[in-house]
């Protein structure tokens, strides 16, 4: 019985009309933004973030959480047409994507990717529904060294998930810890790394940061490269409905792909871009023929755009049942939301339901909404990559400029927010990823009061993380993720990085 | 990589070393509890020694051309100058010129960044922006902008 109410809560909030165009508009931008190379969803998030602080909470993370999964969508258009992923999570499809596009066949890869999506997308709606009240239920039962525990292990996972170096991402978690730490004391009340500027008393905000990080600095990349030829494929997408034995091959990936996807995408660091790389490596491992993978192989697009939309899904269960966001879209989102004056968490099942089932309705209303979007409205996107750059870039310092000023209305937060742009224009070319100091920037707050309640709690002794089994099992297995490299290294193996090579 | 990876590890570590000495200063423990100070110290702590696994390789590697350039192109600089002054001009210029005049002259400059464009497609693009960002943003959404010279 409980679950028919809560699907018929999720429906009624999501299917109110306001709510219903929120997400529209959130799925439209979202896909616009995966469509365009180079803002990723992290950026479009935090660009668009200031629009909804007029809206109600729940209308906010519905139209926010729409544009995430539309980003999803979206950048699996400019791999198959242009072999440039708009989204990090779309590069595997270009493996294929774009060799079917160069076979004529770019209309059955639009088509399957969105109906892979969508058939992934619900599924994973569904598992939501069935799996984050009992999650939810689980997380209550965690004390402040759980909970110290598992967004240590949260951090472990995105450096060991990194694609670069894993010391780096470790470095760049850490800073993002340290960045959290400077403003006022929430214990003493007493300032800390100030240097006595009044601006960053109560600390930096993550709009300037995250608008900087990812928007400017990528901006800013573009700028220093010369506008190169870019060669939308000319092919004429008829055929969007794929045929029946594109069909036949591409249901077992489109299935698995799904139940992997969401799986990995609750895994703290996960979410639809790690699902992607593991989905390709399966299908091809068990594929009877693997060579034909990378020469235009359907099941090379519908296994990963599957895991992919369903790995996105799966990533919103921690953060909505435990307040751990996996990845640093998430922990954006989640900024949002704490912005609103929701804290998300093992409470917010019961205190918000409006919140946690509207966005859950609003997602299977969302994939319906993409699936309908994307196939008709190809061409529109596709003229869209045309846009030339010069007219592109200044939108985005624009929208940039405004969100970050809007925040609390303060000029300050507009020089912070450039000077963030250069830091990460400068980390980006020195080889660091902005993504795992920003998932720390967001969850250092809540580890620091976790750690020190935790060592209130058992009067100072750190033996408590461990006599604690739960807290013990996430510490050790994020030693584990930590030292594994180095151990690989010395018996002469390689960590299994976001790879595509055998 | 050598020459970034050596750099930026000792950047990283100077900055770990300021957080160190910050904690401390901070004080670690206060009445048996962890202090304000004790989180950053450790984190500091943890910067230096991660530092290293990035310092020993970069000391022990051999040189290596990198594989692109800090200014990849031969006006990169220039363009990244050109918009980092465009955007502190907007922040500088919109107290006191207001959000619709600053934006309008914002566009209008700041895609010449990439080399000359036309002017009648600029200007155009540059009013419609302002025009049409500001009936969304002020008087749509409510976002209070400054007003400025114009007074709206």
């Amino acid at each position: 019985m409980d679950f028919v109410s809560h699907i018929s809560l999720a429906f009624q909030v999501a299917l109110e009309p306001v709510n219903l165009f929120l997400c529209f508009l959130g799925c439209l931008l979202g896909t616009f933004v995966g469509v365009l190379p180079g803002l990723g969803a992290a950026a479009a998030i935090s660009l668009l973030l200031p629009i909804t602080f007029k809206l109600s909470p729940e209308s906010a993370i519905i139209m926010l959480g729409g544009l995430y999964y539309g980003a999803m969508y979206g950048g699996s258009t400019t791999s198959i047409l242009l072999n440039v992923p708009g989204e990090a999570a779309s590069v595997v499809t270009c493996l294929d994507g774009y060799r079917m596009a160069l076979k004529g066949r770019a209309g059955p890869a639009l088509g399957i990717a969105a109906f892979g999506s969508f058939i992934a997308g619900t599924f994973g709606t569904i598992m939501i529904m069935l799996l984050a009240p009992p999650l939810a239920g689980v997380a209550l039962k965690f004390g402040p060294p759980e909970f110290v525990g598992l967004i240590f292990l949260g951090l472990t996972m995105v450096t060991y998930l990194s694609s670069g170096s894993m010391a780096k991402a470790l470095m760049m978690a850490i800073v993002g810890l340290l960045i959290s730490y400077i403003g006022t004391d929430i214990v003493t009340g007493r300032e800390r790394f100030t240097l006595g500027i009044d601006t960053i008393t109560g600390g930096f905000d993550i709009v300037p940061m995250a608008m900087g990080l990812f928007g400017i600095s990528e901006v800013l990349l573009n700028l220093s490269l010369s506008e190169a030829d870019r060669e939308v494929f000319q092919t004429k997408l008829r055929d969007l409905l794929p045929s029946k034995q594109d069909w036949k091959d591409s249901s077992g990936p489109i299935a698995r792909g799904s139940i992997l996807g969401f799986f990995l995408g609750l895994i703290p660091g996960g979410g639809g871009l790690i699902a992607s790389f593991v989905s390709y490596a399966m299908e091809k491992r068990i594929a009877k023929h693997p060579e034909t993978f990378g020469t235009g192989d359907i099941r090379g697009v519908a296994g990963p755009e599957s895991a992919n939309n369903a790995g996105a899904m799966g990533a919103f269960i921690p953060m909505l049942t435990m307040g751990i966001p996996c990845n640093v879209v998430l922990a954006i989102l989640m900024g949002a939301l704490m912005i609103h004056g929701v804290t998300p968490g093992p409470r917010t099942l019961v205190e918000h339901p409006r919140i946690f089932w509207g966005v859950v309705g609003s997602m299977y209303v969302g994939n319906l909404m993409l699936l309908l979007l994307n196939l008709p409205l190809i061409g529109l996107w596709v003229r869209l990559l045309k846009v030339p750059y010069f007219i592109l870039f200044p939108f985005i310092f624009l929208f940039c400029l405004i969100g970050a000023y809007t925040v609390g209305n303060n000029v300050n937060d507009v020089y912070i927010m450039i000077l963030f742009g250069i830091l990460g224009y400068v980390m980006k070319k020195y080889g660091y990823e902005p993504a795992p100091l920003v998932l720390a920037f967001i969850l250092g707050p809540m580890f620091e009061n976790a750690f020190r309640q935790s060592l209130i709690i058992s009067d100072g002794s750190t033996l408590i993380f461990l006599s604690r089994p739960i807290a013990a099992t996430f510490l050790l297995i994020s030693f584990i993720f930590l030292v594994s490299p180095l151990a690989l290294r010395v018996l002469g193996k390689q960590r299994p990085g976001l790879t595509l090579k055998d | 990589m050598k020459n970034r990876d050596l750099v930026s590890s000792i950047i990283w570590m100077a900055v770990g070393g300021l957080f160190v000495a910050g904690g401390l200063q901070q004080g670690l423990m206060l009445r048996g509890v962890p202090g304000p100070g004790f989180l950053p110290f450790l984190s500091g702590l943890a910067l230096i020694f991660v530092s290293l696994f990035v310092l020993i390789p970069a000391v022990c590697q051999k040189e290596k051309a990198e594989s692109t350039g800090f200014f990849p192109e031969r006006d990169s600089f220039r363009k990244l100058l050109f918009a980092l002054v465009a955007l502190f001009a907007f922040g500088v210029a919109m107290r006191h010129l207001g959000y619709l005049l600053t934006t309008f002259l914002f566009m209008f400059f700041t895609p010449r960044v990439m080399g000359p464009k036309g002017w009648g497609t600029i200007t155009l693009v540059a009013l419609l922006t302002a025009v049409l960002s500001y009936l969304l943003f002020v008087v749509l959404l409510e976002v209070q902008l400054p007003k400025g010279l114009l007074e709206f």
